[in-house]
């Protein structure tokens, strides 16, 4: 409801101030744009689906090993979890042109892009995720002779899921915005491609068209997320 | 014949002295309460004998070997129900067989059933009312191999009748599997209702004032707990624990 009002005004003052298309277009006229070039930006979408995809899979794998790791080796938690602030320190947008430098302009640098800025949240939601298991139940669990594996496995691991998923949650739309990213600094298809084109040329309503299919593409990961969580965790009677 | 043994064991917490020289022999198939006031460390003495604390001084013995500082001999019910909210009832109840390795399903059901939970064995514990969880948590305790059992103030967190009910089931299922509990509660009543033998624990450092044999007979039914005899018992295990106190405020 509310965005249908915001587009309604932007449209009428969009009319009714007279502005130039190549500042502001209407939202009209974006959507024309979106249908009219509409088999290019499918390549474009469906190649920046795909780059964020693996990328996000990537970083939630790398995510993932990096958290069990340091929880299960403490040793590992005091000296790395530093450095893993550090990597977050660094702005992605200064990494890049080195990636690229490095490793060419293929997928392996952006893979890394989208890694770096995926995994974070993932190992740190499932950190505290692992460290947040109620006391009673780990003195339970010790009592009753489990293993350090069964420990893990049987009670941190399943009480951590709904840390992990919102730290999933988070890097699905980092994972959109690195692969955007990547996508400016050389690519030969994708949306961050289409972006800078239009951009280059004053193409301000494919600007838009741009930013409308970014924002559908971290939705949609969103989505897809909160669903594989609702059957996870709803469904196993947590809520 | 001995079964459980503590032998002089001390602990203490930085410079806190929480256990004073608690001496305990246990027999096979007895019911053992004890009894004394909150934060008495009794719940750090069950931390002992299940291993997860190493005393200062002392020993532990389980049927003449030694299991100071060594888990996995023990079963125990904590205060909470501790059920794991993402396993089912029946899964949770069959946590420590998985533990083992050894899964006996069939088993798990049937005494599920006798508890009064077989409509619930595929519902997850937060449908589940307080009384159902602890019921669920003893189920779990008695499915595991283990003879001895310890129970820390399992009913302490339900409302008078719930708790009623509750020990009353309790005792016709000990009858039934005979097994050894070791029970700790601050509640005189209950104390006396369910054991065979009463040790009263004084706070601060804990240590046994005083040991009481209960000698009604068995089976034990509610109306006991309006018995003349039970009063008096009542009152003279009163008087043990304002002693205990007395001394630590003065």
């Amino acid at each position: 409801m509310v965005l249908l009002l915001l587009l309604i005004v932007w449209q009428y003052s969009v009319i009714y101030f007279k502005v130039e298309d190549w500042l502001l277009p209407s939202p009209m006229k974006i959507v024309e744009e979106a249908i009219l070039s509409r088999e290019t930006l499918k390549v474009h979408f469906l190649s920046t689906l795909f780059l964020s995809l693996y990328g996000f899979l990537l970083g939630t794998a790398v995510g993932l090993t990096i958290a069990i790791l340091l929880h299960r080796v403490s040793f590992l938690k005091k000296t790395i979890y530093p450095l893993l602030i550090l990597t977050q320190n660094i702005p992605v947008i200064v990494l890049a042109p080195l990636l690229i430098i490095w490793f060419g302009f293929g997928i392996l640098p952006k893979l890394i892009i989208i890694k770096l800025v995926c995994f974070f949240p993932i190992t740190i939601s499932c950190i505290d995720g692992f460290t947040q298991t109620p006391t009673e139940l780990k003195h339970y669990m010790k009592m009753s002779g489990a293993n350090a594996r069964q420990l893990f496995w049987k009670l941190e691991w399943p009480n951590s899921l709904p840390f992990l998923f919102s730290g999933l949650k988070i890097s699905a739309t980092y994972s959109v915005m690195g692969a955007v990213i990547s996508e400016w600094l050389g690519a030969k298809s994708g949306i961050g491609v289409y972006m800078t084109l239009a951009s280059s040329s004053f193409r301000t309503d494919r600007v838009f068209v741009a930013i409308f299919f970014i924002m559908m593409l971290s939705l949609l990961f969103f989505l897809v997320i909160q669903l594989v969580e609702h059957w996870f965790i709803t469904k196993k009677g947590r809520r | 014949m001995e079964y459980l043994t503590l032998d002089n064991v001390n602990m203490s917490f930085h410079s806190h002295h929480v256990l004073k020289d608690i001496t305990l022999h246990i027999k096979k198939g007895e019911f053992i309460s004890l009894l004394g006031p909150s934060g008495s460390g009794k719940s750090t003495l069950f931390h002992l004998i299940g291993g997860l604390l190493h005393p200062d001084s002392g020993h532990i013995y389980l049927n003449n070997k030694e299991i100071t500082n060594k888990k996995g001999h023990i079963s125990y019910m904590p205060q909470t129900p501790s059920l794991f909210p993402w396993r089912t009832l029946l899964e949770n109840v069959m946590l420590i067989q998985e533990l083992s390795g050894k899964k006996e399903k069939e088993k798990a059901i049937a005494m599920l059933h006798k508890a009064g939970l077989s409509s619930f064995i595929h519902e997850y514990p937060s449908a589940l009312s307080g009384g159902m969880q602890q019921r669920a948590s003893f189920i779990r305790a008695l499915l595991s191999e283990k003879d001895i059992l310890l129970l820390d103030e399992p009913f302490g967190a339900l409302d008078e009748f719930t708790r009623l009910d509750m020990q009353q089931w309790l005792l016709n299922l000990w009858e039934q599997y005979k097994r050894t509990i070791l029970f700790i509660t601050h509640n005189i009543e209950e104390a006396l209702f369910l054991s065979d033998r009463i040790f009263v624990i004084s706070k601060n450092p804990a240590r046994i004032i005083k040991e009481v044999i209960v000698p009604f007979n068995r089976p034990r039914q509610q109306k006991l707990y309006f018995h003349q005899g039970f009063l008096q018992y009542k009152q003279e295990l009163y008087s043990y624990l304002k002693e205990g106190f007395d001394e630590f405020y003065h």
